[in-house]
C-alpha cells in the first residue's frame, strides 16, 4: 500500500467515525465537533489537492494550497457541471468500484461521479435517512417507484433506494420500476394486500413517477388508504412535465391519491455529485422549521453571490455551495446553480439558475413560442 | 410588381434607404433604439452599431440572376416567423420576397417589434408610388391571427431553433422552410494580427452580444505556435471597442454562473483563458474546436490550426450548422481559402468586421431565398 493509500484509509476511517458519532438530533454541532469538522475538512482538502491533479490545477490558479488555507469555507469549489467534462477522481478512474451518472439530455453528456469505495456514501446516506425519515420504526415494507441499483447500475438514486430497501425494508419489499417502465400491475396488488393487513408501508419514488401515478385514471379508481405510520418519500422535482405545480399542490394530489396526511410525505434533496442528502420531513420540521431541507452534520451548506461567488451571510438568497465530508474520492466542495437561503444546516430552496443553451441564429423553442 | 423594371425600382429604393442609414444620413430614432435595447438586453450603442453594419451589407445588392430567371407567382403568400435574438432578422428575406412578387407577412418577435415597421414606414414615405407588399405585426403565439397567417400562407419561413422549426413543420406541414441553429467562425493567418483585423474580429464577436448566426464563436489561427498572443491582443481590442463604442452590458446571474462553470472546467484542464472582470467577454485557447463552448455573450475559443483544411476537419461534425467565416489572409491564400470555405458550406465569407453585413440577397443557410421558396 502506498503512503497516499494509507493516508486515504486513515482519512476514510476518521470521516466514517465522525459520521457515526455525529449527534444527528442536535440543532448545531457542539464546539468540539465543529473543530473536528474543520480539521477533517482541511485534511480532506489536502488529500484531494494531492491526489487529484485536475483539482490541484484549479486550486493553484485560485492561489489556494494546503499550506495557505485556514478554514473550510475557503476551500475552492468546483461547479457540479464540471463532472460532465472532467473525471474528478482521486486516482485512476479504472480503480473505481462504482460510477454514477447524472441525468443528461441527448445534447449533453452526463456527469460522472466515481467512487473508490462505497462505505462512506452508504454510511452517510443511511444514517441521515434513518434520522429524518424513519426514527420511529425499525423496518417497513418498501415499495420502490423509482430507480434501483438492480435495474439502473449508474443511478446514484437507485443505489440509495436499494440501500434503503436492504437496510430498512422488510423482505417482502417490492421494486416496481424497471427499464420497461412502472409495473402498476404488481404495485397495486402489493399495496392493497398491505392495506388489507393494515401494515404501514414506505414508498420511495421520484416526484415524476408519483405524479404519473396520481394522474393515471385507472389507478385513481383504486381506493387506496395507506395505513397509519406509512410514509412517502419523493425526490427529483418535476423536470420533464410541461405544466408547473407547486409543492403544496403536489402534496395535496399525493395526499388525495394515497389517503395519507401531507405531513407523512417527505422530500429528499440530493444530487449525483454529492454523497450526502438533505430532507424535509415531519421529523425535521419540529426542530428546524417547515419548508426547509435539513443537512446532516457532515455536510456544510453555504449560499453565494452568483456574480462573485463570495459566501453570503446567513439568510441571504444565493447559489448553493456544499462541502460534503463523504465525498472522499472526488471533490468535497461543490458549487451548484440551485438557489436558496441558508440558515445553519437548513436551506430554503428557491429554484435554479439554468445556464444558457448554445446560441446562434436561433432562440430556444420555449422562447420563440412565447415571443 | 410583376415586371422586372418595377421590381428593380423597388429594390433600388430599399437599397438607397439602407445606404443612407449606413452613411448616417438617416438615423434610427433614439426611442426605437432604447426600446429595442430594453427588449433585447443589448446596449443601445451596440445595437446602433450593429444595425449600421447590417445596413452596409443590405446596401450591396448584387442583382442576382434569380430576379430575371424565375417565373413568378404573384399570388404566392409567404409568412415569415422572425426570431428575436438579434434585430432585423426578417428584413432581407421580406424585401427580397416582396421584390419577387410575393405577399409577405412577418410575424415579429416580441423582442423585435419595432425595427421592421419603422423601416417599412421610412420606405413607404420615400416611395409612395410602390405599394409595399410587406405586412409586419406582432401576434402572440397562440393567437388566432397568427394561426390564420400560418394556415393561409403558401410558404412559411421559420427562423428559430431546430425544435421550433420542427414544431412548426409538424403543425403546418412541409410548406415550412426552416432556418435553425447556425453559427460563424473566423480564420486568420498568424501574420494578420493588425489593428484592422483585430478590430474587425471584435465587431464580429461583440455585435449583438454574439447572439446571431453571423456572430463568430471561434477564431482559428493558422501557423501560430503561441496562441496566447492572440488572447492578449484580442482582449486589448475587445476592451477598446467595448469602452469606446459598444458599452459594457451587465452580466446576468445566469451568464455569470455559466462562465464560472466554464472557468472551472478550463482551470481543471489547465487551459489558457482571459475573462473580462465584468464578464463582457471570455477568451479561451483550445487545442481543438470545442462544441461545448458555443456559449455566446462574448465567449470566443481561439484554436491554432496548420491550415484551412485543419479547421474544416475540426468543424466537420457541425458542418450543417456553419454560416459565415471572417477570413484574414494574404492573397492568393485568401482566395483559395474562400473557395474551399464556400465548397464546405459557409454561406458568407468576408473580411473581419463584415460578418454581420451580408448583402440583401445573401443565401442564408446556403440557398437563395426566392429560389428556395419557388422551387419548393
Amino acid at each position: 500500500m502506498t503512503a497516499r493509500q494509507t493516508d486515504r484509509e486513515r482519512l476514510q476511517t476518521r470521516i466514517f467515525d465522525f459520521i457515526q458519532a455525529a449527534d444527528v438530533q442536535a440543532d448545531a454541532l457542539p464546539a468540539s465537533a465543529e473543530t473536528q469538522f474543520e480539521e477533517l475538512a482541511l485534511a480532506l482538502f489536502q488529500y484531494q489537492f494531492e491526489a487529484n491533479p485536475a483539482y490541484q490545477n484549479l486550486c493553484r490558479r485560485r492561489g489556494v494550497t494546503p499550506e495557505n488555507i485556514a478554514r473550510c469555507q475557503d476551500i475552492p469549489a468546483v461547479a457540479t457541471a464540471s463532472f460532465k467534462h472532467v473525471d474528478l477522481f482521486c486516482g485512476d478512474p479504472a480503480e473505481a468500484v462504482a460510477v454514477f451518472h447524472t441525468s443528461g439530455t441527448t445534447q449533453s453528456r452526463p456527469g460522472r461521479h466515481f467512487f473508490r469505495t462505497l462505505e462512506l456514501y452508504r454510511a452517510a446516506a443511511m444514517r441521515w435517512f434513518r434520522a429524518c425519515c424513519l426514527p420511529d420504526v425499525e423496518r417497513l415494507p418498501v415499495l420502490i417507484l423509482g430507480p434501483s441499483i438492480e435495474h439502473f447500475p449508474n443511478s446514484s438514486l437507485g443505489q440509495m433506494f436499494s440501500w434503503i430497501r436492504e437496510t430498512f425494508g422488510r423482505s417482502d419489499s417490492l421494486i416496481a420500476f424497471t427499464p420497461d417502465g412502472m409495473a402498476y400491475d404488481r404495485a397495486i396488488p402489493w399495496l392493497l394486500e398491505r392495506i388489507a393487513r393494515r401494515e404501514p408501508v414506505l414508498i420511495l419514488g421520484t416526484s415524476l413517477a408519483l405524479w404519473n401515478w396520481c394522474e393515471n385514471e385507472a389507478l385513481r379508481r383504486e381506493t387506496l388508504t395507506l395505513p397509519e405510520g406509512s410514509r412517502i418519500i419523493d425526490t427529483g422535482g418535476y423536470k420533464g412535465k410541461k405544466q408547473a405545480l407547486s409543492r403544496e399542490a403536489f402534496l395535496h394530489m399525493l395526499s388525495e391519491t394515497f389517503r395519507l396526511a401531507p405531513e407523512w410525505i417527505f422530500n429528499e434533496y440530493g444530487m449525483t455529485e454529492l454523497s450526502s442528502q438533505m430532507y424535509e420531513s415531519r421529523f425535521t420540521a419540529g426542530r428546524f422549521g417547515e419548508g426547509v431541507k435539513v443537512a446532516p452534520p457532515w455536510l456544510r451548506i453555504m449560499s453565494c453571490d452568483p456574480q462573485t461567488l463570495t459566501v453570503l451571510p446567513e439568510g441571504q438568497r444565493g447559489v448553493l455551495r456544499f462541502f460534503d465530508l463523504a465525498n472522499l474520492d472526488s471533490v468535497a466542495m461543490l458549487q451548484t446553480e440551485d438557489v436558496g437561503a441558508v440558515r445553519g444546516r437548513t436551506v430554503r430552496l428557491e429554484g435554479r439558475l439554468i445556464s444558457a443553451e448554445p446560441r446562434g441564429c436561433s432562440l430556444l423553442a420555449e422562447e420563440i413560442l412565447q415571443s | 410588381m410583376n415586371d422586372p423594371r418595377t421590381r428593380l425600382a423597388y429594390l433600388d429604393s430599399w437599397r438607397d434607404l439602407f445606404r443612407e442609414m449606413a452613411e448616417s444620413q438617416v438615423a434610427l430614432p433614439s426611442s426605437l433604439i432604447d426600446t429595442l435595447s430594453e427588449a433585447t438586453g443589448i446596449p443601445a450603442q451596440n445595437l446602433r452599431a450593429g444595425i449600421g453594419v447590417m445596413c452596409c451589407g443590405w446596401a450591396q445588392l448584387r442583382r442576382s440572376p434569380f430576379m430575371w430567371n424565375i417565373t413568378l407567382d404573384a399570388s404566392c403568400r409567404v409568412t415569415i416567423v422572425a426570431a428575436g435574438n438579434i434585430p432585423g432578422v426578417a428584413v432581407a428575406p421580406a424585401v427580397m420576397l416582396a421584390a419577387a412578387g410575393c405577399v409577405v407577412q412577418v410575424k415579429l418577435a416580441a423582442a423585435d417589434r419595432w425595427l421592421l415597421p419603422w423601416l417599412l414606414e421610412q420606405h413607404q414615405s420615400r416611395s409612395p408610388e410602390t405599394p409595399d407588399a410587406i405586412h409586419a405585426a406582432y401576434h402572440p403565439p397562440d393567437s388566432p391571427e397568427l394561426h390564420r397567417w400560418l394556415t393561409e400562407a403558401d410558404r412559411v419561413l421559420a427562423f428559430g431553433s431546430d425544435e421550433t422549426v420542427a414544431t412548426l413543420k409538424q403543425q403546418y406541414g412541409q410548406k415550412v422552410i426552416g432556418f435553425g441553429h447556425k453559427f460563424s467562425v473566423a480564420l486568420v493567418d498568424a501574420s494578420q494580427a493588425t489593428d484592422t483585423v483585430l478590430r474587425g474580429l471584435a465587431y464580429d464577436v461583440l455585435l449583438f452580444r454574439q447572439a446571431g448566426c453571423l456572430s463568430a464563436q471561434a477564431v482559428f489561427v493558422v501557423g501560430d505556435d503561441a496562441p496566447r498572443r492572440w488572447l492578449d491582443a484580442l482582449s486589448a481590442m475587445f476592451d477598446r471597442v467595448l469602452d469606446e463604442e459598444f458599452g459594457r452590458p451587465p452580466a446576468s446571474d445566469k451568464q455569470a454562473m455559466q462562465w464560472s462553470t466554464t472557468r472551472d472546467v478550463l482551470d481543471l484542464s489547465g487551459a489558457e483563458y482571459l475573462m473580462a472582470d465584468d464578464r463582457s467577454y471570455f477568451l479561451a485557447v483550445q487545442p481543438q474546436f470545442n462544441e461545448d463552448l458555443l456559449l455566446g455573450n462574448g465567449f470566443v475559443q481561439i484554436i491554432p490550426v496548420t491550415d484551412v483544411t485543419g479547421m474544416l476537419r475540426q468543424l466537420e461534425p457541425r458542418r450543417g450548422q456553419l454560416q459565415g467565416c471572417a477570413l484574414a489572409m494574404e492573397e492568393p491564400m485568401a482566395s483559395l481559402a474562400a473557395q474551399e470555405l464556400g465548397r464546405f458550406g459557409f454561406s458568407h465569407v468576408c473580411p473581419p468586421g463584415e460578418l454581420q453585413a451580408p448583402p440583401l440577397d445573401w443565401p442564408n443557410g446556403g440557398a437563395l431565398l426566392p429560389e428556395a421558396v419557388f422551387q419548393w
